[in-house]
């Protein structure tokens, strides 16, 4: 985080090195600054997740064997299922059953508020953690018309 | 959800042919199943399942066959109890003939699922449903070419116009019981293990060793059961393979095959099917709009207010029931019977039991035809055209990240809508979760804070013309559904439920499957609710023989007024228990005695709303959950909702919100 008064740049969890010798420093929510001891309050995750700007990902350039999760693809870009990667077995068995197997040609239509795939003539539904269990190629000629 | 024709629960029928209709979820199997059978059918639980199957007789020539529906399914390796049960019919009751029913525009995904059924040695005919959709998103299949390559009959229908059905019925009659091979190597260390696997089983099984050994391979539990019963001795055998096969680190089963049938479902396809430009724009353009949250709520927002608030709640529970109770009723029949009765029977006691403040009659029979019943259809109705026209998958993708707090998937959506028609019902369509603990957050969900269509019917005309105090309501009613979802999320143990859906094509509702489908649930709501209603008006009367429904009103009243509520509506409370919309009904009474203001109807909807569900829906809870469950939730519930029921009226007197 960023010192609200001397502007210093640093991590906050390694704020409580500027703690040492303070007798409240445990149990203490606020973070100190190591710069200037500025002691400050930290933006909870919700509220600094509620005006973050959703974050662009780098538009993928080539064709060839670059591989990304599908969770990180733009919308409208037509890839093919390189690999399915996943620990949970219920999971993969769901991924199966829509068929997002390697090989299988699919296209993003939406990522939020879930994740919606054109699979052939079928169009699937599936939420973040599924998606993020699918790695993908971009193909060339991507842009549907 | 559907009704027995016959009441006798039976099962497999030894004597008859059976054919099993198998596929995917959503391609038409159930309308399939009816244009074979007719109208002699049964549904009945699948023996130690929760999971209902439909069972119908068919003459197809002049031959009688037994037709069983099997919930959808994807391949053989089954995630959810539905599919499950599907696949225990195919492995066990040694089916004469299986049709497996595609969606024909999607037949290069569905056939992975054919082949599985050929390597299982089933004899199988393909059905090619759908196929004026096909043509109109302009694929073009081989139906020829396809039986050459497959070694079975191909046959393209559209079971909603009946296309193709000859053709079928032909096929059928003249079906040889041919024998196929097909087999779809998978190489390397799972192959051998397999064959392995196929050595060992030498007992009789129904259907290919190969299947039972891949599914024993992928640890099915049910595979596993027959084998015990059959070869105990060979289950550490096996188990040292399956041990093996990890041990060479590939992925797991069901994977590899899933991509040896998908190499070998792509090459067939390749051959049969051609693909020009088609598609509907308007329909893809209006299904964007349903799934961007920028317009998709917009969207939700119209179909709720015109659905359900113009639809079911002014027009139904407004002008329909006052027409039927304020004429037919109280004009005609409640007075016809008082005086039959009052002649008839000579003790007043009995007479009370018929035509009393709580009659049979003048009660029972009266809030379920004349209240109930109307705004019930009404919902029905609207709940089957939203049904048919595919718009729910896209609300269930719509929601899923905010059910994903409330420890449920998008998935959820379907019994939490129905919940808005009969929480009863929807109680029993929770089944279709895949997870214990989905299935217990959604029915406590709809146990607390969903509203029944009797219960908002009437709720919705109680508030009619208070915008301010509807608005309170919805507001703590959601927020109370938000925030105990959000705890029960915390609190109960499980695994975190994971979305995936398909996403049919939006189709122009039909007009006769919306009417069928309400007629067969509005059939069925009512043969559940009349018996309930008519016991609950016996109970009530007893009650008050007996004083035990004085006295039990007379403990009620303490806490109906410390949440502000006039004495008198510790009746409403009781009637409650009976039935939701009974104590909601019992409330409007109270308000056109004028007995409320505006803060004492907001608080008593919001308590009547969250109170204890109807003694039907206690009942399926237990029923559905156990009893421990059962009887926690509503325990939970009554202390809840007076809890809130009394937070909010101290709240509302406290700031002198006038409404």
């Amino acid at each position: 985080m960023k010192c609200t008064l001397c502007g210093q740049e640093f991590n906050e969890t390694s704020a409580h090195t500027a703690c040492k010798g303070c007798g409240f420093a445990k149990d203490c929510s606020l973070v100190k600054c190591p710069n200037c001891g500025f002691e400050d309050v930290p933006v909870p995750n919700w509220i600094r997740n509620f005006f973050r700007k959703k974050q662009h990902h780098a538009a993928v350039q080539t064709c060839d064997s670059l591989n990304i999760r599908l969770d990180q693809l733009e919308v409208r870009r037509k890839v093919k299922v390189t690999d399915v990667e996943t620990q949970n077995r219920s999971a993969l068995q769901k991924i199966i059953a829509i068929g997002a197997l390697p090989g299988t040609e699919l296209f993003l239509i939406r990522r939020f508020p879930s994740y919606v795939l054109q699979i052939g003539r079928s169009q699937f539904s599936i939420d973040r953690e599924l998606a993020s269990s699918i790695y993908v190629a971009p193909c060339s000629g991507d842009e549907r018309s | 959800m559907m009704e027995c024709c016959e009441s006798k629960a039976h099962h497999h029928s030894p004597n008859l042919r059976t054919i099993a209709i198998v596929g995917n979820p959503n391609v038409g199997k159930s309308v399939l199943f009816n244009n074979l059978t007719g109208r002699y059918m049964t549904v009945a639980n699948y023996p130690g399942t929760t999971v209902q199957v439909a069972r119908g007789q068919a003459r197809i020539g002049t031959v009688d066959y037994e037709v069983v529906d099997t919930p959808g399914m994807y391949s053989f390796s089954s995630i959810t109890e539905e599919e499950k049960v599907a696949r225990n019919i195919l492995i066990r009751e040694n089916p004469y003939l299986v049709i497996h029913l595609v969606d024909a525009k999607n037949l290069e995904r569905m056939l992975a699922f054919t082949l599985q059924l050929l390597e299982a040695e089933l004899p199988t005919i393909l059905v090619l449903n759908m196929m004026d959709e096909t043509r109109r998103a302009g694929v073009q299949i081989d139906i020829p070419k396809l039986e050459q390559e497959l070694k079975i009959p191909v046959v393209g229908t559209v079971s909603t116009t009946g296309e193709g059905m000859k053709e079928l019925l032909h096929r059928i009659e003249t079906y040889g019981g041919k024998e196929h091979h097909y087999r779809i190597p998978i190489g390397g260390p799972i192959e051998a293990a397999l064959n392995k696997s196929e050595d060992l089983l030498n007992d009789s099984y129904l259907v290919a060793k190969r299947l039972i050994g891949l599914l024993a391979l992928e640890e099915d539990r049910d595979v596993l059961d027959l084998i015990k019963q059959k070869q105990p001795e060979i289950l550490f055998r096996l188990e040292e393979l399956r041990d093996e096969i990890v041990s060479h680190a590939v992925s797991p089963v069901e994977y590899e095959i899933a991509m040896q049938l998908k190499k070998e479902a792509d090459r067939v396809a390749g051959q049969v099917m051609k693909t020009s430009n088609g598609g509907d724009g308007f329909k893809e353009k209006l299904s964007g709009f349903m799934m961007n949250p920028l317009t998709g709520l917009p969207i939700l927002f119209v179909v709720l207010y015109f659905g359900l608030y113009k639809f079911v709640g002014e027009f139904g529970a407004g002008t329909v029931v006052d027409f039927i109770e304020g004429s037919v009723f109280e004009r005609y029949l409640n007075p016809w019977f008082t005086r039959v009765v009052t002649s008839v029977v000579p003790w007043a006691v009995l007479q009370s039991l018929f035509v009393g403040e709580y009659g049979l009659i003048t009660l029972g029979v009266r809030y379920a035809v004349a209240l109930i019943l109307p705004i019930v259809t009404f919902f029905f109705i609207v709940f089957s055209i939203i049904e048919d026209s595919g718009y729910l998958p896209r609300l269930a993708m719509l929601i899923d990240r905010v059910f994903k707090k409330i420890g449920l998937s998008g998935r959820a959506v379907i019994p939490m809508v129905l919940g808005f028609g009969c929480d009863t019902m929807a109680t029993m369509v929770t089944r279709t979760l895949p997870t214990t603990r989905e299935r217990l957050i959604s029915t406590l969900l709809l146990a607390l804070a969903i509203p029944c269509s009797a219960q908002l019917g009437v709720i919705l005309a109680l508030l009619h013309g208070r915008p301010l105090a509807t608005f309170i309501w919805a507001g703590v009613v959601s927020m109370v559904f938000l925030f105990v979802g959000y705890l029960a999320a915390q609190i109960i143990p499980g695994e975190k439920p994971s979305f995936y859906m398909e996403l049919p094509p939006l189709r122009w509702p039909k007009v006769s499957n919306v009417l069928i489908k309400t007629y067969v649930r509005v059939k069925w709501y009512f043969y559940e609710v009349l018996p309930l209603f008519l016991l609950a008006s016996v109970f009530i009367w007893l009650g008050q023989l007996s004083g035990v429904f004085d006295l039990t009103v007379n403990l009620l009243k303490r806490p109906v007024m410390l949440i502000g509520m006039p004495p008198e509506a510790a009746k409403v409370f009781l009637f409650g228990f009976f039935r939701r919309d009974y104590g909601a009904a019992g409330l409007y009474d109270l308000t056109k005695a004028g007995l409320l203001n505006g803060t004492q109807i907001v608080v008593a909807c919001v308590a009547l709303t969250l109170f204890l569900p109807c003694i039907a829906q206690f009942l399926m809870n237990v029923k559905e959950r156990g009893w421990k469950t059962g009887v926690w939730i509503s325990f939970f519930i009554l202390f809840f909702s007076f809890g809130v029921a009394f937070v909010l009226n101290f709240a509302l007197t406290h700031l002198g919100v006038v409404l």
